[in-house]
């Protein structure tokens, strides 16, 4: 009875929509849709998953059925684009998780209406943490203009900026990083006006006294929260005359350190920091033994950019003695690895592998590689989360079920942070576009959604201790 | 006066005032108004408007964009700008009316703010946003005096000073002090007169804390109208706050009785002093308005309008150097008439890079001219950057270059922001159809030829040094693109280089690549024959110029220990390489 009522319910409201009740002929296909939410798993506290009809003709109007163990919602789409209710989605969400939401969608075009096959979003038991953080910048060469540290809540839609260099005159702010997803615990750099590292610490951000030659890039929190890997980069970077890949981003040298903020010192070891080696991309396991970078053997930078093939390597690291262990080498190719991550529950490692050098966002080829620490040689398909295009920085969401990735499969050249679901045994389910309350901003928005990291609290950034003044550029 | 003059005079005044400023900004800024449009990009869709009221001043911003977008119409510009201030002035005078009687007090007084906002016209850095924003600021002055004041207003002056405040920011300030302050002198005991200013204040403080603003002075004074990345220069502030002083000296004399014979005379040369003072400041603004009045003639591919524009102007001026050599190059005559004109050296021909605009734009210019795609696309997208993204033309070269590259989704995203602008909607529809069809790319004259100069080599733009060696595979890559060839050529010889230059010449020379030589090649190749004699027989250099090197050389011979023998060799052979070598 219940079930009849619904579907009399659904009609009424496909109804409203212009479409005759009736069964509309079949197109005899899934429809096309932008994002690309066919089959995507999602976890069951995401915000609703607006999407427009990118089927030819189907412009104008459009309805879509979504239903879900006895629930339906029946929407009428404005300009192609289908947008469900945060109350409605919410109740589809409880009532397929560990299931599937079903949406059949059907359009008029210049021949009358016509329905697709119906296509499905599963949905997983595994929450994501509440929040994403991001840099919006341009994916740009050597100038840059406004840009800034982001906080998405993914329940909803709402983005709050934490930090944006209209405050701080219009400097570079980079390299955002947290402890095991915990917003408290924050580093950052920014360079040019009040350039240098900036900790969160007990509520407050210092600004790191500490130098070194190159400058910290990249960081990789130890799970206690006192020491802090950074790699040292010579970054530099050139312009493809005739490739696919637009700019070649290669370091002169680098090495790993360790920064000790309790005592306020840079720890290494010549093992980490080899002038025979260009050594990366630091990042802790979650229990703080090991420490995971990669490495290459040193050559004449530029002219054999494209034969530096980076290995994935470990070294033990002993927090009481800060002091550092034997090396691992982990993967030594094919490709080349760069930005290892390690889930928080300790099992797995993902990374990026490229053709070539470190970094990947650059690289049409960069795709990622799922490693089970267990079983290094076990192949995991990846094949939900990869795609023809650029997928490369990652970072995994606290209970190590979910990972976000940058991927430019979209245009081409503007990042965009795709989630996918990692199951128990490492393989990962088709990726989703962080959803938005217009799925077209994506095309019209001009800026990249850089190092997206999850975090379980709220990232609250308060004043920043600025010395000296940014003047303004003339 | 009686009545009707009282109506009709200030009507002609403000009628013959706004026309002499049109007449003004019309003479002094027909290019920096063409140049404004290329600043703004209004697109014609629902969001924009959305947008417009998410942020405060976000209204007056989106007007802004929206005038802007004209001022590519020749006297648009000078006529919005003149309208827009002189409304200020009008709506300025008739607030003042209400509460003070004489009408020519009222007249100079409100002249003040109008002629001061001329300071600032000729800025490139400001846009239609603080003129808009002065006038919504009279208007809500206007709206002020037009209430009763023989009761309490504060409720009123809060809705006003918050619509205000979300409608263009910063003016709510004044708005807010200026009623203060008349509040407190009807009723000085009457702490609720402070209720407005103190809730702007509040919002000024919320939206800065919630990072909607950098920084305070962005709503509090008029820099959010200013090119965010600069603090304005006095004349901004002048501008702003010429409106809000009116109305206080206004209230100061109103209310103690200062000044009342000589309020006219006083005013009315304050008003004269600052129009004066306009004129004088805006003479200073002659480099940049010469700078667009050559961009305005290289977006147009009005190359002779800039050969004229340039002649015997800023000849030491690299810039100004490499736009008049871009417009030989575009013209094919890059190397037959390099030395027609002043040369400034190799930095003349290609600007070294700077992280500003107006450099990556003549930059992407440059490489598109010269054949060299990526650096043509790096230059763009970095201009582009730098206006916000909202710099049609280079949006225009991002999509170009990412059509010569066969980068189709990349170049849909550019062609849809186009496609929601009115200038540019009809261009990026044809561009459109482009998409996907390597065949239609090719049948297009320019991005065929562009296409064919991406090398089949793929190497790292300045890996090997500079634009050389990248020019060099260019033109081997595309030998009909015959400025790339003229292009590198003509670096070696402003560098003087004659080794490289005929190591050029020997690889090239009645290839397809360089069939014959140009007048200045074969100059250059003559000097060279001085220590290798026999080279020019290699090449088929013309009569001419084998006659005009004899008598060069005869000349120089003759006369070479005579001291002003450089300035001879000018006058005479001033259009040849022989004196330019001589003299570098």
């Amino acid at each position: 009875m219940k079930r009849i009522l619904i579907s009399g319910l659904v009609l009424i409201l496909a109804a409203g929509c212009g479409m005759p009740s009736g069964t509309a002929p079949s197109a005899g296909h899934e429809p096309a849709i932008f994002p690309d939410y066919s089959g995507v798993t999602v976890p069951a506290n995401i915000a609703p998953l607006h999407f427009c009809v990118t089927e030819e003709g189907c412009e104008g109007k459009t309805v879509a059925e979504f239903s879900a163990d006895g629930i339906s919602a029946s929407l009428c789409g404005r300009d192609g684009v289908v947008s469900i209710g945060r109350r409605q989605w919410k109740k589809l969400l409880k009532a397929a998780e560990g299931d599937f939401i079903s949406v059949k969608v059907s359009c008029r075009d210049g021949s009358g209406w016509k329905t697709f096959d119906p296509f499905r979003i599963n949905v997983s038991k595994d929450p994501v943490d509440k929040y994403l953080t991001y840099r919006l910048i341009e994916p740009g060469y050597e100038v840059w203009n406004e840009m800034g540290l982001y906080m998405r809540d993914l329940e909803s839609y709402r983005q709050t900026p934490l930090l944006k260099n209209r405050s701080t005159g219009f400097n570079c702010i980079n390299c955002h990083s947290f402890c095991m997803q915990d917003a408290s615990r924050m580093v950052f750099h920014m360079r040019a006006a009040h350039g240098g590292t900036y900790l969160l610490k007990d509520g407050n951000f210092d600004k790191l006294n500490v130098k070194t030659t190159p400058g910290m890039v990249y960081p990789g929190w130890h799970p206690g929260g006192r020491f802090i890997a950074f790699s040292l980069n010579d970054i530099k970077q050139l312009f493809h005359t005739s490739d696919r890949n637009r700019v070649e981003v290669y370091d002169l040298a680098s090495d790993v350190v360790v920064y000790d903020s309790e005592t306020n010192e840079v720890l290494t070891s010549p093992e980490i920091s080899s002038k025979a080696v260009f050594e990366t991309f630091p990042a802790f396991a979650p229990d703080g033994k090991t420490l995971y970078y990669c490495s290459a053997d040193t050559l004449s930078m530029p002219e054999r950019y494209d034969e530096v093939r980076y290995r994935l390597c470990s070294i033990g690291f002993d927090e009481k003695e800060r002091s550092f262990g034997s090396v691992d080498t982990l993967y030594t190719g094919p490709g080349s690895v760069s930005f290892p991550r390690v889930s928080p529950d300790g099992k797995y490692l993902l990374c990026t592998i490229a053709s070539y050098g470190n970094f990947s966002i650059w690289h049409q080829d960069a795709d990622l590689r799922m490693i089970d620490l267990s079983d290094r040689k076990r192949e995991i398909d990846m094949s939900g989360i990869n795609s023809g295009s650029v997928d490369s920085y990652h970072s995994w969401s606290s209970n190590s079920r979910w990972a976000v990735v940058s991927s430019r499969r979209i245009d081409g050249l503007y990042t965009r942070p795709f989630i996918a679901h990692v199951n128990g045994d490492g393989t990962v389910d088709k990726a989703f576009l962080l959803p938005q309350k217009d799925p077209r901003m994506y095309h019209d928005f001009m800026k990249s959604f850089n190092i997206p990291e999850f975090t379980r609290n709220r990232v609250k950034i308060g004043k920043l201790p600025l010395e000296d003044s940014a003047s303004p550029q003339k | 006066m009686n009545h009707m003059m009282k109506k009709i005079l200030p009507a002609i005044y403000w009628a013959v005032l706004t026309l002499l400023l049109f007449a003004w900004l019309h003479a002094g800024g027909r290019f920096h108004f063409f140049f404004m449009e290329q600043t703004a990009l209004f697109a014609n869709t629902p969001d924009t408007l959305l947008k417009a009221f998410s942020l405060p001043s976000g209204f007056v911003s989106m007007v802004s964009d929206f005038l802007q977008q004209g001022f590519f119409l020749p006297c648009f510009g000078a006529a919005v700008m003149a309208l827009l201030l002189g409304a200020a002035g009008v709506v300025s005078y008739l607030a003042l009316r209400k509460r003070m009687d004489s009408v020519m007090v009222c007249a100079a007084l409100a002249t003040v703010p109008a002629a001061a906002g001329a300071f600032i016209l000729f800025d490139s850095n400001i846009s239609c946003s603080e003129p808009l924003a002065l006038l919504f600021l009279a208007f809500g002055l206007l709206w002020y005096y037009s209430l009763d004041g023989s009761r309490s207003n504060t409720v009123r002056i809060v809705a006003a000073a918050l619509i205000l405040f979300w409608l263009a920011g910063a003016a709510a300030v004044p708005f807010v002090i200026i009623t203060a302050f008349e509040e407190l002198f009807r009723k000085p005991s009457n702490p609720a007169s402070l209720i407005p200013a103190a809730l702007v204040l509040a919002l000024v403080i919320i939206c800065v804390k919630a990072q909607m603003f950098g920084e305070y002075r962005d709503l509090l004074l008029p820099d959010n109208f200013y090119n965010l990345r600069l603090h304005p220069t006095a004349q901004v502030y002048i501008a702003w706050f010429s409106l809000p002083a009116v109305f206080i000296i206004a209230l100061v004399c109103r209310k103690t009785g200062f000044m009342k014979g000589k309020a006219v005379a006083a005013t009315a040369v304050i008003a004269l002093l600052t129009v004066c003072g306009a004129f004088v400041l805006n003479a200073k603004t002659e480099k940049p308005a010469f700078y667009q009045e050559l961009d305005f003639y290289a977006r147009n591919g009005r190359w002779e309008d800039l050969l004229k524009a340039t002649r015997g102007r800023n000849e030491r001026n690299h810039l100004c150097s490499a736009l008049k050599n871009l417009a030989l190059a575009e013209q094919g005559q890059l190397a037959d008439k390099l030395f027609s004109y002043a040369q400034t050296g190799v930095e003349g021909l290609y600007l070294q890079w700077k992280p500003v605009p107006y450099v990556s734009i003549l930059l992407s210019d440059l490489y598109w001219s010269m054949g060299n795609i990526t650096l043509a696309q790096k230059a763009a997208f970095e201009a582009n950057v730098s206006y916000d993204n909202h710099n049609p033309r280079m949006i225009q070269r991002l999509i170009d270059t990412n059509l010569a590259y066969g980068q189709y989704d990349v170049a849909e995203k550019y062609i849809s922001i186009l496609e929601k602008t009115w200038r540019y909607r009809s261009w990026a529809r044809g561009r459109k159809a482009m998409l996907g069809d390597d065949d239609a790319v090719m049948a297009d004259p320019v991005l065929s030829e562009k296409r064919k100069c991406i090398p089949d080599t793929d190497v790292l733009s300045g890996m090997y040094g500079e634009n050389p060696t990248e020019l060099a595979l260019i033109a081997e890559s595309n030998p009909s693109h015959k400025a790339t060839i003229e292009y590198l050529g003509c670096i070696y010889l402003l560098a003087s280089d004659l080794t490289d230059f005929m190591d050029l010449v020997d690889k090239y020379y009645s290839t397809e690549v360089l069939p014959v030589l140009p007048k200045s090649f074969q100059e250059a190749v003559l000097i060279c024959a001085e220590q290798h004699p026999g080279a020019e027989e290699k090449y088929d250099i013309s009569p001419e110029v084998l006659a005009n090197y004899a008598a060069f050389r005869d000349f120089y011979l003759k006369n070479k220990s005579n001291s002003g023998l450089q300035s001879q060799l000018k006058a005479r052979f001033g259009d040849t390489y022989w004196v330019y070598f001589l003299a570098n």
